[in-house]
């Protein structure tokens, strides 16, 4: 990264409430980092990239910033460090914030086909770094082919640059009523880890029409459908002795669909569904019902609402925000140990993504990834193109096994990419 | 495209096995295909340095605590040995750790070596060479360095304003050791202190809001 000018700039901002947590609990391999991907049906050209992406960040100015400590919670100062496109020649979701260093809290790679866009999520969330990965690839994509696509106008994301750093967690507070929800110990994920703090890639690219239509003939949504089938498959590795705990799935959920807002820092919230092997049927049939009830109940308006403004009060609980930074990171680090243990997994649905009209042409499929301490599922769409993309800090691979093996047998074609097992070792 | 007959599914790249079920796949793979780089052994050069670091300092502990033992002397002259290596460790490993951050490591180190040197000068009958030198010292060099370093790297002053206050009102504390007659020697603390006011006065009077914004967003609660 490279100074642009020394022209002063004095702008910073507040950490959203969700991203506050992130800084405490980047741990090895979780390093709370994720990655949004975009295979072009061409090879990348890295020029075009580095200044496509110096566009884009003039969109997003609140991107171009870095993280610091202050006394009682981190902050984003605005700099002039400029992102510098690389190959792809790291790890997937490297670490990004280090205290130690002053940089970007994003990075933007490329390999063959592939644009990465990797970020650090105290910047922001899923659909913030998705805007920003579109509106990379518009200018990337009308630079490449300015002779066919010269007329075509800017997207337009209609919103101003303060809306977009707007915090919506605090726009959208209001002081929940009391309330004691017990958290259920869930089945914790124990297998033997990878050798590096690296991650394993397995992602799966299947059709979304077929998906769709699987997915119905059972009478419920794809991602209670996905959900349903990592139950299952996380069931089949279940030691017997740990049956008395029910596997629970944390989902993220985006808000903006719930609370209007154009913010493209963190906006989201989660629910949990879960299951109890011990009182209820295994069979695929039975799970999809019972989660499927779980996903209707939990996911209104009010019910997010509710979840929404338990996590926020603790910021605005003024004892809390007066204890010191390095004290709090001690304490968010272990209310998150807590928090582990109420989920076995996360399953994180990006949906549809959409692009322009005149750029598909271009593009083949989109992708998304997270980092993680144990193993993680995240999928998103784009045309028929479905990415079921698992990241795994462990040895073995049997729960994505048992995953997309149902899927096959209910006649689902699956092209599998993986970072992994290469006949040829460096 | 390869293919795993068990899980049924396509493989793109050329794997060695099915990256579900590790069996044998059919068909022929194409390296040409493969959608990953190969990532040789991610290489963690500072956290080697630091563990090296670590290692040495316990090895040359051990080592001077057993000849302690061995050479019966009435003396536990091993324990400033060890009180030497555990200094010059927790110096490197700050030092190594902030390398990025030029301005940070220096006012880091200068608060740690001036309260090593205090503490040595304590344990060691106190003769009073750690404040009558060693601590104006100190903060007369970080106060220079930074300067230096801020005009030749060009640094934003939002970037070192912050670290300089906090060396410059460092700086001010030898006048104190003055006041309450603790000095032998005079001549480093008026100079230490005296710099030290002129360049919080210039900071002030030149980049007072500055100073406001930073106060603000280091201590926004």
């Amino acid at each position: 990264m490279q100074h642009k000018s020394n022209q002063q700039k004095l702008s910073w901002s507040r950490l959203d409430n969700a991203a506050k947590i992130f800084p405490s609990t980047s741990v090895k391999t979780d390093t709370r980092v994720f990655r949004f991907s975009c295979e072009l049906k061409e090879i990348v050209d890295k020029d075009i990239l580095q200044q496509s992406t110096e566009y884009a960040l003039e969109e997003f100015p609140h991107f171009q910033s870095v993280m610091k400590k202050g006394v009682f919670w981190y902050y984003l100062e605005q700099t002039d460090l400029m992102p510098v496109v690389e190959l792809e020649n790291q790890v997937i979701c490297p670490p990004i914030y280090d205290e130690y260093k002053t940089n970007l809290l994003f990075k933007v790679s490329y390999f063959k086909q592939r644009i990465n866009l990797e970020m650090y999520h105290s910047l922001s969330d899923g659909t913030g770094a998705l805007q920003f990965l579109k509106s990379i690839l518009y200018y990337y994509l009308t630079t490449k082919h300015k002779d066919k696509l010269a007329s075509m106008p800017i997207p337009d994301f209609n919103a101003s640059f303060s809306q977009k750093k707007a915090d919506s967690f605090r726009k959208y507070y209001q002081k929940p009523p009391k309330s004691k929800s017990k958290k259920i110990r869930a089945y914790s994920l124990k297998m033997e880890r990878r050798n590096s703090w690296s991650l394993q890639v397995i992602d799966g690219l299947v059709s979304v029409k077929n998906m769709l239509a699987l997915a119905k003939s059972f009478n419920t949504t794809l991602t209670a459908f996905l959900a349903s089938v990592l139950i299952e498959a996380i069931y089949k590795e279940m030691p017997v002795q740990s049956k008395i705990y029910p596997i629970s799935l944390m989902i993220p959920v985006n808000l903006r669909q719930f609370f209007p807002s154009e913010t493209t820092t963190n906006f989201f919230g989660t629910i949990e569904v879960n299951y109890n092997f011990k009182k209820n049927s295994p069979e695929l049939v039975d799970i999809i019902k019972e989660i499927d009830k779980q996903f209707k109940q939990q996911l209104t308006k009010d019910q997010m609402a509710i979840r929404m403004n338990n996590y926020s009060a603790i910021e605005h609980n003024p004892f809390i925000r007066l204890v010191p930074l390095n004290l709090k990171d001690f304490f968010i680090s272990n209310a998150r140990k807590n928090i582990d243990k109420a989920t076995t997994t996360v399953l994180s649905n990006v949906g549809k993504v959409t692009m322009p009209q005149e750029l598909c042409p271009y593009i083949h499929s989109f992708g998304v990834y997270t980092s993680t301490l144990k193993m993680q599922l995240c999928a998103c769409s784009f045309q028929d193109n479905l990415q079921l993309g698992f990241t795994c800090a462990f040895l073995g691979t049997d729960i994505q096994k048992n995953f997309f093996r149902t899927l096959t047998s209910y006649g689902i074609d699956v092209e599998l990419r993986c970072n992994d097992f290469y006949s040829e070792e460096v | 495209m390869q293919n795993c007959p068990k899980c049924k599914v396509s493989v793109v790249g050329n794997k060695k096995c099915c990256p579900l079920c590790q069996n044998k796949l059919s068909g022929k793979g194409d390296f040409e295909t493969e959608s990953y780089p190969q990532i040789s052994n991610s290489k963690y050069i500072d956290d080697f340095l630091l563990k090296i670091i670590s290692f040495v300092a316990i090895v040359c502990i051990t080592i001077s605590i057993s000849i302690n033992f061995l050479i019966e002397s009435s003396s536990m002259w091993s324990l400033f040995v060890v009180a030497a290596i555990l200094s010059g460790w927790i110096t490197a490993i700050v030092g190594i750790s902030y390398r990025k951050k030029l301005l940070q490591n220096i006012t880091n180190q200068l608060f740690l070596l001036t309260l090593l040197a205090v503490g040595w000068d304590y344990f060691t009958g106190w003769r009073g060479w750690s404040i009558d030198y060693v601590i104006p010292c100190s903060c007369t060099a970080s106060l220079i360095s930074m300067f230096v370093l801020a005009l030749v790297l060009k640094f934003p002053t939002t970037q070192y304003i912050f670290y300089l206050v906090i060396s410059c009102v460092y700086g001010i504390v030898p006048i104190v050791f003055y006041k309450l007659d603790l000095l032998n020697v005079i001549l480093p603390s008026i100079i230490c202190t005296a710099s030290s006011i002129i360049s919080i006065s210039a900071i002030v009077i030149f980049e007072g809001k500055n100073i406001m914004t930073i106060v603000h967003r280091k201590f926004h609660i």
